[in-house]
Parts: structure tokens; sequence; C-alpha cells
């Protein structure tokens, strides 16, 4: 059995996708998402978010296990 | 205020564990200034005006208008055209007559920031664009101010405090450059519910509560993102991100904070059209008119015959366009149909693309 790894999204990424969760086959670092997140949504390669791994916003390429908890947060702006 | 006037009127958040009056003099002693008068600030205002903080700044040149009430509770019809500096003031001046409050009915900028800033304890960036809050960022790590944010969208709010503590991390650990307003939607392109705003504004007070008092818990190197639909949310550990540059005076006064509002999107004029213009291409045949909201999404343009592809469901379409033909998008509010002809002209080369600016929302209003 292949692990999974979900992705909750939030903001207007939920527009761009259509949903506020995604779900991926393991990969093992954020690199390697963020490739794998724009081959099968190549719309989200056009937008700006920041990367939480375990309730974490990462700077740099970060490990990712199978049960990691992943977010992808877009800029909010409105007031 | 004698100590009697004092315990009285505040009788009930002195009597807090943790507070008592020596939380109410800092209280009373300190200075805030509220930047943007909106759906984050009238509340945040209130809230601090009831609590007794001494001094308070309101920056914002904007004037009430009709669509602000349904979530600017502090005004109602007969502010429409006021100052909302003005008229906020008029409203809670009498709630505590011993606050001193300053009015500066200007927008926050490179020229004003410095020295408005400058002279109060802490900041509430309540305000609704990048520019605004990029540009407060910056000014408050120049004169080493904490700075509260809020800010919204649509069912989803977000809150942190900023430039405190030992790490003091800021909106650039976030997010490094300031983002494009263009590609990210306001209230005003997204939509807001009057009390989403009004939630996350009142937390901002507490915040700046909790930081006067030096109470415990407050939320800094931490962004909470709260999902008002589903009352779910998010706390997110912030940490310092060394890549940044340092800001100083000469950073802060080369940098183009108002860049996003001009022209720093990727689509060109020409391909942003006003609603004539857009039918007129339409009109002008060899074009697909491409509708990339969801099915669900009213109203429908019976006008024309359009193509329904939702934005999410493009990448898997674009083959079935097209590419000698001109492809007009439309959307809502021109944020999804912009993001598509971005898609489309940059990843997918199509030459013809043209997006309705500012959506149906725009143009049937």
């Amino acid at each position: 059995m292949v692990d999974k790894i979900s992705i909750q999204l939030y903001g207007a990424l939920v527009d761009t996708t259509n949903t506020s969760r995604i779900e991926l086959h393991h990969v093992t670092d954020t690199d390697t998402l963020k490739h794998q997140l724009s081959q099968k949504y190549p719309l989200l390669a056009t937008k700006e978010f920041a990367i939480a791994i375990d309730q974490k916003i990462i700077h740099t390429n970060t490990a990712i296990h199978p049960e990691s908890e992943i977010a992808l947060l877009p800029p909010f702006s409105g007031g | 205020m004698t100590i009697q006037d004092i315990h009285t009127r505040f009788e009930r958040q002195i009597s807090l564990s943790h507070f008592g009056i020596e939380a109410q003099q800092k209280i009373m002693s300190s200075s805030v200034l509220i930047v943007g008068l909106g759906g984050l600030g009238c509340p945040a205002l209130q809230y601090l005006v009831a609590a007794g903080v001494g001094r308070i700044g309101l920056v914002d040149g904007d004037t009430v208008a009709i669509h602000n009430l349904h979530r600017q509770i502090l005004f109602t019809s007969h502010d429409v055209g006021q100052q909302k500096v003005t008229a906020a003031l008029e409203k809670v001046k009498h709630i505590h007559p011993h606050i001193l409050f300053e009015t500066y009915p200007e927008f926050i900028s490179k020229t004003n920031a410095i020295d408005i800033i400058s002279s109060y304890d802490i900041v509430l960036d309540c305000t609704d664009r990048f520019s605004a809050r990029y540009l407060i960022n910056d000014v408050c790590v120049l004169l080493n101010k904490p700075f509260i944010f809020g800010a919204l969208y649509q069912y989803q709010g977000q809150l942190a405090v900023f430039n405190h503590g030992e790490v003091r991390t800021t909106l650039r650990d976030l997010f490094p450059t300031q983002p494009n307003q263009l590609d990210h939607p306001s209230c005003q392109d997204a939509g807001t519910l009057g009390m989403l705003p009004g939630i996350i504004g009142t937390m901002q007070a507490l915040e700046c509560i909790k930081w006067i008092t030096q109470q415990q818990g407050l939320l800094y190197n931490t962004l909470l993102t709260y999902d008002f639909m589903h009352h779910t949310q998010l706390r997110l550990r912030i940490a310092k991100n060394n890549d940044l540059q340092p800001i100083d005076l000469d950073t802060l006064l080369t940098t183009s904070y108002e860049i996003d509002e001009t022209s720093c999107a990727n689509s060109s004029e020409q391909e942003d059209l006003d609603m004539t213009t857009f039918i007129e291409k339409i009109k002008e045949g060899n074009a697909l008119l491409i509708d990339v909201r969801n099915p669900n999404e009213l109203p429908h343009w019976h006008e024309f015959e359009t193509i329904q592809i939702p934005l999410s469901d493009l990448p898997d379409s674009v083959d079935l366009l097209d590419k000698s033909k001109s492809i007009l998008l439309f959307c809502h509010a021109g944020i999804r149909s912009q993001t598509a002809l971005e898609y489309l002209k940059d990843e997918c080369n199509f030459e013809h693309v043209f997006h309705l600016k500012g959506g149906l929302l725009k143009w049937l209003s």
C-alpha cells in the first residue's frame, strides 16, 4: 500500500483548485511536493502561497512524513 | 480621573485575575494607532476606547460609503460622504471623555507613515491592501514598534502580533515580497459578511490590550487562521526567515509600495477589457466566451453563447480550445478570469486572450 499525504488549502487557493483538501502519494520533501502540485494543479503554480508542515511555516526544503500535517496559505489582504 | 472614578468605570476588567488597577493604569497611559477604519478598525476602536486606552490615533483618508454600512456598524446612513475619521470620532468620543484622540484624514503613505507611527506605542493594521500592510510592516520594523495584523478572505480570517519578542517575526517572514494586489482579492472583490471583520477586529483589540498589560498567551511568532464557516482554526508557528534583507531607512524610501495599485499584473491593458470593449470582441465573432466560475454561480449570462469551464478544470480543458480564436474570459470579480488569462498566455502559449476586468460584479452593479 502506498502512503498518502493530505494537504489542506486556505483562502483563494480553494477557488483555484475547487477543493479545500488535496490527497497525493507520499513525497519526501516540500520541493518535491511543489513540483507534484504544479503537475497536478498547474494553476497552483501561478499562485503565491506559504507552506506549513506540522503547524510551522517553512522557508527551506523540508522533509515530509506520511503523517505530516500540510497546509498551503495564500496571503490575505481583506479588511 | 480619580482612582475612585477608575475603579467605578472599569471595575469589571480590574477585577479580572492577573489584571487589577496596575493593568488599568498601563492601558490609560498607553497610545495606540489604528490604521484603517473599515470592518476591522471600527470594532477595534470601539473596544479600545471602552477599555480606556489613553491616546488613540485614527488614520484613514476614505469617506463613509453606503456599501460600508453592512459591516462597519459604527457608522450610520447619516455619515455617508463624511470623512471616516471624523464620523468615527464623533461616535466614540462620548463613550469615554478622558481619552485623547488624534485624527489623520489621509491614507498611510511613505510621506506620513514614519511621523505618525513614531508617536504611538503599538499599531493595529486594519487596512485592506498589501501596499499599506507592507508599509506599516516596514515602518514598524524600522521604528521597533509592534503591530497587530488582521486580515480576511471571504469566510476566513487571520490574526498575528508582529515584531514583538526576541525573534520579532513579521509579515515578511510569511511572504517576503509584497504580493501583487491584482492577484489577491480584497473584501470589495471577494465579498464578506460584516460579522467576520467584526470578530477579527475585536480580536486585534484583545491582543492589543494583552500586549499593553503584558498578559500571557500573546499571539506572536504565530499566525492564527480562523475558518468561520466551519469554526475550525489553524495556529502556525512563524520562524525568522534568514534570507530577508534587513529594513533600513534607505530600503524603505526606495521601495515602491504602491506598485500593486497601478500596474504590475502580468496582463496588459489591452487584455483587461471593460464591458463595452468585451462585448465588441464577442460581436466581432471568431471568439470563445468562457465563464470560469463554478456552475452554481449567478447570474447566468444568457445574452451570448458561453462555455462553462470552472477555473480549476481549465488545465484539463485547454486542448479543447481553438487557439486561432479569441478567448474571452469572465467571472464574478475578474480575479479568476485574470488567473485563467495568465495561465493560457504564459503556460499554454495562447495569443488572443482577453478578460472582463472587474468581472460581472463591476459591470452589472
